[in-house]
């Protein structure tokens, strides 16, 4: 509906995402145009000429991915701002819920900024070598990055046209409730302590292969690294959802992990998640460098990146963990030892 | 000439710059090559493209197009980061104003292309001593600049570029504002420098460079194109 495109949130959010879409296409005309003209090696004043712009526009791409990046941030907050006008929903489940395109606008929104994290780590990397070697690969993985923002731009426009402020939505706790009344599966996979162990094993996992690489980077633990953060976070989930939520919520069945952005979650959902997006984006981007390295033909300088990325990693991961442990731990601290499902 | 024994060359190097809505052709398809040890002279009259030319070989300016290479390294494709540390290694720079800062002593100044590296090490020092002895400057390190003669400014700036050891040893019109006396000084330096294994390229339209019978070659350049 049109007077949805009024409110000030949705705006804020439409506007990131149309900037963002801007210079992404923008990005993409000179990455088609790079596939065409590029002639590595060659001093011509066509080469020489892309090169300079190449650098420019690649740092122009930084600031349009860091705000897809901040787009997924943005899209959870404007949700759960709009809960309050929408009878029912009570977080941004509700919100996302109550139309067709928003929980697929969400995941395409994580994709993307996954996506963006990942180019983001290749231009670092080429960033890093002497000549801009990588620079080729660099822009024709722009299309896809591109396709993704459109994509984005679309089932935004699309949800902010589908939202209806008259309808009652479900909040999360009706989901939760249904699944439990029906034994769903959902229910089995959250039960708390097989899915709060492999959580911390897979986080704790992700965290030591990437201080691994941080110290001594090999190409078996960059990819035992890569696969670990990549993997981690699928596996990390139920733990959030049946472990880390109950506790921060102080409800055996609240598993809402969109209340955890809340007050009465103690807002731990941004560092949680915050600290999960960094730290697998960058355990995967060491198989981008990886992947890289025969290009890249630089030895030292993959190390000393994979070096880096191994510690951005590590510090992702420490922030997740430790905001996901801090939740259950005050929770046993302050009851003298009971969790909230009951003594253990 | 042996390719392998080349320092300094240029393939086809061309500068053009924007002048307003016009395009002004400062340098235009200029190839050489310098070969290590020895000392060459570009001349040519004002405007003529000399500091440009030693700009790019010196990888301070982008070319437009063509190729620079330095101790047999390309330079062109380098980025910006890299290119700068090689020309940091491998070319000591002496500017035709000298570019020594006022205010600050003749020691502090050849330290200056150290503040990015945190400063200067052992050696370094060590070195910029024994070439203040050498260039009888010792007793003026501690002085400020702008109260040493242009002479003694020229050998502080020629110092500072020769403080990295780096082999190549460029200058910009470095006779500029000598006297006679001054300028038979620095020549005798730096054929000592050349004949010790620097190779040196110098622009200049001071006859008394070009002309002199030790240089080893000189190179003409005129609107923007080296005549043969």
């Amino acid at each position: 509906m049109l007077t949805n495109f009024l409110n000030l949130w949705i705006l804020a959010r439409l506007a990131q995402a149309t900037a963002a879409t801007v210079l992404c296409l923008g990005g993409m005309a000179l990455g088609l145009r790079l596939l065409r003209r590029w002639q590595p090696g060659r001093f011509s004043e066509q080469q020489l000429a892309l090169e300079r712009q190449t650098e420019l526009v690649a740092s122009v791409m930084q600031v349009a991915l860091i705000l897809e990046v901040l787009g997924l941030g943005l899209s959870v907050l404007v949700a759960d701002h709009l809960a309050g006008g929408i009878r029912g929903a009570m977080c941004a489940f509700g919100v996302l819920a109550s139309t067709r395109a928003g929980f697929a606008g969400l995941l395409v929104s994580l994709l993307t900024a996954v996506v963006c994290g990942l180019w983001m780590i290749l231009h670092r990397f080429d960033l890093h070598l002497e000549t801009p070697v990588l620079t080729h690969r660099k822009f024709a993985w722009l299309l896809p990055v591109g396709a993704l923002a459109l994509a984005d731009l679309a089932l935004t426009v699309a949800f902010v046209w589908q939202l209806d402020f008259k309808v009652i939505a479900s909040c999360c706790s009706v989901w939760v409730d249904a699944a439990e009344v029906n034994n769903s599966p959902v229910v089995q996979v959250l039960r708390p302590l097989p899915a709060g162990l492999v959580g911390l094993v897979a986080a704790s996992t992700a965290t030591v292969a990437a201080a691994a690489v941080a110290r001594r980077p090999t190409r078996l633990l960059a990819g035992v690294a890569c696969i670990a953060s990549a993997l981690a976070p699928v596996l990390v989930l139920p733990a959030i959802l049946g472990v880390v939520a109950p506790h921060a919520l102080g409800t055996p069945t609240h598993f809402c992990p969109f209340c955890l952005f809340h007050r009465p979650g103690g807002g731990i959902g941004w560092p949680l998640f915050g600290g999960m997006l960094w730290g697998s984006v960058a355990g995967m981007g060491l198989g981008v460098v990886e992947l890289n390295r025969a290009a890249a033909g630089d030895e030292e300088a993959v190390r000393a990146f994979e070096m880096t990325l191994g510690r951005w990693s590590v510090w992702g991961w420490l922030c997740a963990l430790g905001s996901g442990v801090f939740p259950v731990a005050r929770y046993w601290l302050f009851s003298g030892g009971v969790s909230v499902f009951g003594k253990v | 000439m042996n390719v392998d024994n080349v320092m300094v060359r240029a393939v086809r190097l061309t500068k053009r710059y924007a002048a307003g809505r016009a395009e002004k052709v400062a340098l235009r398809e200029v190839s050489l090559a310098i070969p290590a040890g020895q000392f060459w002279v570009i001349t040519g009259p004002s405007g003529s493209g000399k500091t440009t030319l030693l700009g790019l070989l010196a990888g301070m300016i982008a070319p437009t197009s063509g190729e620079a290479h330095l101790a047999g390294r390309p330079i062109t494709h380098l980025r910006d980061h890299h290119r700068a540390l090689v020309r940091r290694r491998l070319v000591g720079m002496v500017f035709q104003e000298f570019a020594l800062v006022s205010g600050m002593s003749l020691e502090e100044n050849l330290f200056l292309p150290w503040v990015p590296q945190g400063g200067a090490g052992r050696a370094e020092r060590a070195r910029a001593r024994a070439l203040l002895e050498r260039f009888g400057l010792a007793e003026f390190a501690p002085t400020p600049v702008e109260r040493l003669s242009a002479g003694e400014r020229q050998r502080g700036a020629l110092i500072r570029a020769l403080v990295a050891d780096a082999p190549i040893l460029m200058l910009d019109e470095p006779t500029a504002a000598l006297d006679s006396e001054n300028v038979r000084t620095l020549l005798a330096l730096l054929l000592a420098l050349r004949d010790e294994g620097r190779t040196i390229l110098a622009t200049t339209h001071d006859r008394r460079l070009a002309e002199d019978p030790r240089v080893d070659g000189v190179l003409r350049l005129v609107d923007g194109v080296l005549e043969p």
